[in-house]
């Protein structure tokens, strides 16, 4: 598998969801536990060697990276790593996100008419 | 209140678990992991966090690596075809591109891939696994609980600070060069030497105290310290304050004492308002003023001191306490001081010799040819005589179970071969399809491994919880023992090692031998090396003999003490064994401080009790024969009295009795007179002396009216002759005891002995009588003479049971192994016999004959076993009571049962024989 298909390879739902949970700001370790927590409406709680183990492989596949950005300083932690969305990472995130959505439309609409007599 | 946890970051087992990752991800993200763990555990304040994060850590880290070792086994597209398929799926082949990491990695798989065959393979047969698990356990359970307690009582280091210019002084006399205590006044001389010390401290060995508090009356084991004691140790109490300089002076300051950290604990919740608690000690009462330094159990190992009393509290409420502070003879502290810096403990005791030869001249009758010995405090855990004791037994016990420790790993090896052999055709195929022998025996060496860390494990549960088993059952003296049991890296990795070398050592000689036949039949040769063949004494029949031996060994050495005790319950001490009652108590403990009426109150409890159980029936001693408190020497000259600071012509037991003594105990009065009520202070000063005590002293001219001086209690007049009885050991041969009557010679601690049809009632009403006296006392001891005398006992009991125990332990294992043998050596044989069965040869005979080279390799091994047992268990010589080492009836009980035991393990398989279907027999191969 060239570098190029593997960064291009499907995402899998946890890795779906950790690159959706920096979709708008950078975040830390636990942020994104959080914020996966809070987008999956409490389902899925990330235990951090899980999430690690996801990041260095998104980070391989280099959609996303450590950010230099961080929060103002009143709200920093100098210890804290952030991490954040490469350019290539926010395309394909968008890209299967889009994926997802006919999909999932497409699903409900039929699951809605069979449901209905 | 929850104390703060130390942060997961800093946790050293967390940073360990880290290590699951690989390195370059590890450095890039290991903090940041943590972080995120530590953020998670903040918020929701996880229960059992550390556990869960090292398995989140543990699992995703190798998770990670095996990714990561997918990724590069699989070719990329941008590799050349040529190590794309270099890289193929046949791993084992070497190839000249693989990079160094990735052959670690596949090193890593291949050994994986052995462990999990190998778990699979056990699994798939449970009973053999249970059974090798639960033999390997019991022999590795039995060494580490044993090592566990050694560990505790002998390596374990003591919680001092810089122990190393930490030294302990003792005196000793010239000739004798046993280490002994210092008396007080040596120890203020000492104190002195600012030259040498920083700071000078002592304790005194623990001793009974009698502490009253919220209504009830206990007695718990206490020590007197001097006030510098924990600082010189370097520890700090837990709670409260340390002892202050004026708190050494006797009578100087209130009462005061430090409870054990463990008792505050204990009795008191760790409640902190103990601090300023008043509670009686001794009658005296005492204001607590801190808690003892955490984790600190008292000068001696083994034994929970609940009570630190400073020197000058001790001198109000512990009279021999106070009786040292004149007395230069009474050398009963030990003595801890702090070396200057650049003072070393070589140039101290050249120091202190010259300080001890000034001493001697200067006393000479409590100095003369007395010694000051400086050892490094490293050296002592307790004393320097104790310590030398607890190391034979300890090495003593180590052994034994060093021995069960071999019949069960060669009892595991046996299973092995006989499992190696069961498997010769899927080796054969195995080494058939291309594998190589090393890879066989390096199979077969993870399994057999996999089966001794299993039996490590089961070993540990054993280790945990025996040894708190063994030191919560009750000795047969008001003393509790408590030991510090945590695990330690020394036990854990005892265990670990043991299970190791027991896997990797008795897995070898299996494997080689297992692969080796293997590889000869898969080269088309015959088995360079056979089972069953009974012709030949093989591997197997060794390990038997092993076995055989050294469970002889430990059932010889358990039935002597067998044997013994028999004995020694037939044997007549001199005095009555049965109907009699006994109580022990201090009387200046319970508040009696001065001589009068402490008398006074030990004689009216006598009264009391004469009252209940008839007149004459009662009677008091100082000392109950075969006891081990109250015993006590006394120096006597036989030409007059004795001057003071002159020697004693000799030292002889000693009792205080009241009148009636020989008559309650039944001990025979030979000549002369026994005590009289009429023996008091005023009248002439008398004494009873026991049979050898007039023939060692006067010979056959008679005793009575010889004069006696008798060390500090001036001249008495014999009056009177008594039989001998046993004093310290039954096995003892008579000694010279001198009798003085209780009137004229005070001991605060006596003993109250009555004689009684019905013993075990009596000790009910000896408690409650005392009780009507003052609610306030506590009886030491409340026994019936036959329990007392179970005391004597117990040693030679212990020993006995614990070489009992392991000789039926090791006997258990080695039947397992004789029958294991047998049906194995039957079923290998199942043509021959076929053979033997169709030329005639009947049932009986055939089984005979199994049997019959059983018995022979159980006779050899039998005969190595006595031979070693003659030898090994002579130094048991001192325990044993009427019998020697080399007891006929003993060896003869063992080499019986031995006899039967194989009789039963070789018979049960050997019926099979004459089951075997001659025709199949003759087929097999």
């Amino acid at each position: 598998m060239s570098p190029t298909k593997r960064r291009r390879a499907p995402l899998r739902p946890i890795e779906f969801l950790t690159l959706a949970a920096l979709s708008e700001v950078p975040r830390h370790g636990y942020g994104l536990v959080q914020e996966v927590a809070q987008q999956t409406e409490g389902q899925i709680q990330l235990r951090p060697g899980d999430l690690y183990r996801v990041l260095v492989r998104l980070e391989q596949r280099e959609l996303l990276a450590i950010s230099d950005r961080r929060p103002t300083p009143e709200m920093d932690d100098q210890r804290r790593t952030y991490y954040r969305l490469t350019d290539l990472g926010r395309e394909i995130l968008r890209a299967e996100a889009e994926m997802l959505s006919k999909v999932s439309q497409n699903v409900l609409s039929k699951v809605h008419t069979e449901v209905t007599p | 209140m929850r104390s703060r946890q130390p942060s997961l970051s800093e946790s050293r087992w967390l940073r360990w678990a880290l290590l699951a990752f690989p390195a370059w991800a590890r450095e890039r993200h290991g903090d940041a992991l943590l972080e995120t763990w530590e953020d998670l555990h903040k918020t929701h304040n996880l229960r059992a966090v550390k556990i869960r994060a090292a398995w989140d850590l543990l699992r995703n880290g190798c998770l990670l690596r095996l990714e990561e070792t997918r990724n590069a086994e699989r070719p990329t597209v941008s590799s050349t075809s040529l190590s794309a398929l270099s890289r193929g799926p046949h791993l084992e082949t070497p190839l000249l591109h693989r990079s160094a990491g990735l052959r670690a990695s596949t090193r890593l798989e291949t050994a994986g891939r052995d462990l999990v065959f190998a778990i699979r393979k056990l699994r798939r047969e449970p009973a053999f696994t249970l059974t090798a698990v639960l033999i390997v356990g019991l022999g590795i359970g039995a060494n580490t609980t044993i090592f566990s307690i050694v560990n505790a009582a002998l390596f374990k280091p003591l919680p001092y600070e810089r122990p190393e210019d930490l030294v302990r002084i003792y005196t000793s006399e010239e000739d004798t060069v046993l280490p002994v205590g210092t008396g007080y006044l040596e120890y203020l001389e000492l104190q002195e030497r600012r030259d040498l010390f920083e700071e000078t401290a002592f304790h005194a060995d623990p001793t009974f105290l009698t502490l009253e508090w919220g209504g009830s009356t206990q007695t718990v084991m206490g020590e007197y310290t001097s006030v510098s004691f924990f600082r010189v140790l370097g520890l700090s109490p837990a709670l409260g304050r340390d002892f202050l300089p004026e708190e050494d002076t006797p009578g100087a300051s209130e009462a005061v004492g430090m409870i054990s950290h463990s008792a505050w604990r204990k009795r008191f919740g760790g409640d902190p308002s103990i601090l300023g608690r008043r509670l009686q000690v001794n009658g005296i009462p005492i204001t607590i003023v801190g808690v003892g330094p955490k984790g600190f159990q008292g000068t001696l190992t083994g034994i929970d001191s609940e009570l630190y009393l400073p020197w000058g509290t001790a001198t109000q409420a512990d009279r021999s306490a106070r009786a040292q502070l004149e007395d230069r003879r009474i050398r009963e502290l030990f003595v801890l001081a702090r070396l200057q810096p650049g003072v070393t403990r070589e140039a101290a005791q050249s120091a202190l010799t010259v300080m001890a030869a000034n001493l001697a001249a200067d006393h000479p009758a409590s100095n003369e040819d007395r010694t000051l010995q400086v050892y490094a405090a490293s050296e002592v855990r307790s004393h320097p005589l104790l310590d030398r004791a607890l190391i034979p037994v300890s090495a003593f016990f180590m052994v034994l179970m060093g021995l069960v420790l071999t019949v069960s790993i060669s009892n595991l090896a046996n299973l092995l071969l006989a499992k190696a052999s069961a498997r010769q055709r899927e080796m054969v195929l195995r080494l058939a399809l291309g594998a190589r022998r090393g890879q066989l025996v390096r199979q077969l060496l993870v399994e057999s491994t996999l089966l001794a860390a299993g039996g490590g494990l089961v070993g540990l549960a054993i280790a945990l919880l025996l040894p708190k088993w063994l030191v919560a059952t009750e000795l047969p003296l008001p003393i509790q023992l408590s030991f510090d049991f945590h695990l330690d890296w020394r036990v854990l990795s005892f265990a670990i090692l043991l299970s190791l070398a027991t896997g990797l050592l008795f897995g070898i000689m299996p494997a080689l031998s297992a692969s080796r036949a293997a590889f000869s039949k898969a080269m088309g040769g015959s088995p360079a090396w056979r089972f069953g063949q009974s012709s030949r004494f093989n591997l197997r029949d060794a390990l038997i003999v092993v076995q055989v031996a050294v469970s002889t060994l430990l059932l010889a050495g358990g039935a002597l003490f067998l044997h013994s005790l028999l004995q020694s319950q037939n044997a007549d001490p001199g005095f009555e064994t049965e109907k009699l009652a006994l109580a022990t108590f201090d009387a200046e403990q319970a508040g009696y401080r001065d001589e009068e009426s402490a008398r006074h109150l030990w004689n009216r409890y006598r009264q009391q009790v004469e009252t209940t159980a008839g007149p004459g029936t009662v009677a008091l001693t100082s000392r109950v024969p075969l006891g081990f408190l109250g015993s006590q020497q006394i120096g006597i000259s036989s030409h007059g009295d004795l001057l003071p600071g002159e020697r004693p012509e000799r030292q002889v037991e000693l009792s205080i009795v009241s009148p009636n003594y020989w008559q309650v105990m039944d001990i025979p009065l030979l000549r002369g007179r026994g005590l009289r009520e009429t023996d008091v202070p005023a009248a002439p000063r008398v004494a009873v002396v026991s049979q050898t005590m007039a023939q060692e002293l006067w010979g056959p001219s008679p005793a009575i009216g010889r004069r006696l001086g008798v060390e500090g209690r001036g001249l008495v007049e014999v009056v009177g002759v008594v039989a001998d009885t046993k004093i310290r050991r039954l096995s003892e041969t008579a000694r010279p005891l001198l009798y003085l009557p209780f009137e004229q010679n005070f001991e605060p601690w006596m003993n109250l002995v009555v004689a009684t049809d019905r013993p075990a009632a009596m000790k009910e009403t000896l408690r409650q009588e005392l009780a009507s006296l003052n609610p306030k006392a506590a009886l030491l001891e409340n026994k019936t003479m036959t329990e007392h005398l179970g005391l004597v006992l117990y040693p030679a009991k212990v020993a006995g049971a614990m070489l009992m125990a392991t000789g039926l332990l090791a006997l258990l294992l080695a039947s397992f192994g004789l029958y294991g043998m047998i049906a194995l050596a039957i079923a290998r044989r199942t043509r021959e016999v076929g053979i033997r069965a169709a030329l005639g040869a009947s049932r009986p005979r055939l089984i005979r004959m199994v049997v019959g080279e059983a018995l022979r390799v159980v006779a050899i091994g039998l005969v190595f076993g006595l031979v070693l047992a003659t030898l090994a268990l002579q130094p048991l010589r001192g325990l044993l009571y009427g019998i020697s080492p080399f007891d006929p009836i003993s060896f003869a009980a063992v080499a019986l049962v031995l006899g039967l035991v194989t009789l039963v393990a070789s018979y049960l398989p050997a019926r099979r024989t004459a089951r075997i279907d001659v025709v199949s027999a003759l087929k097999s191969d």
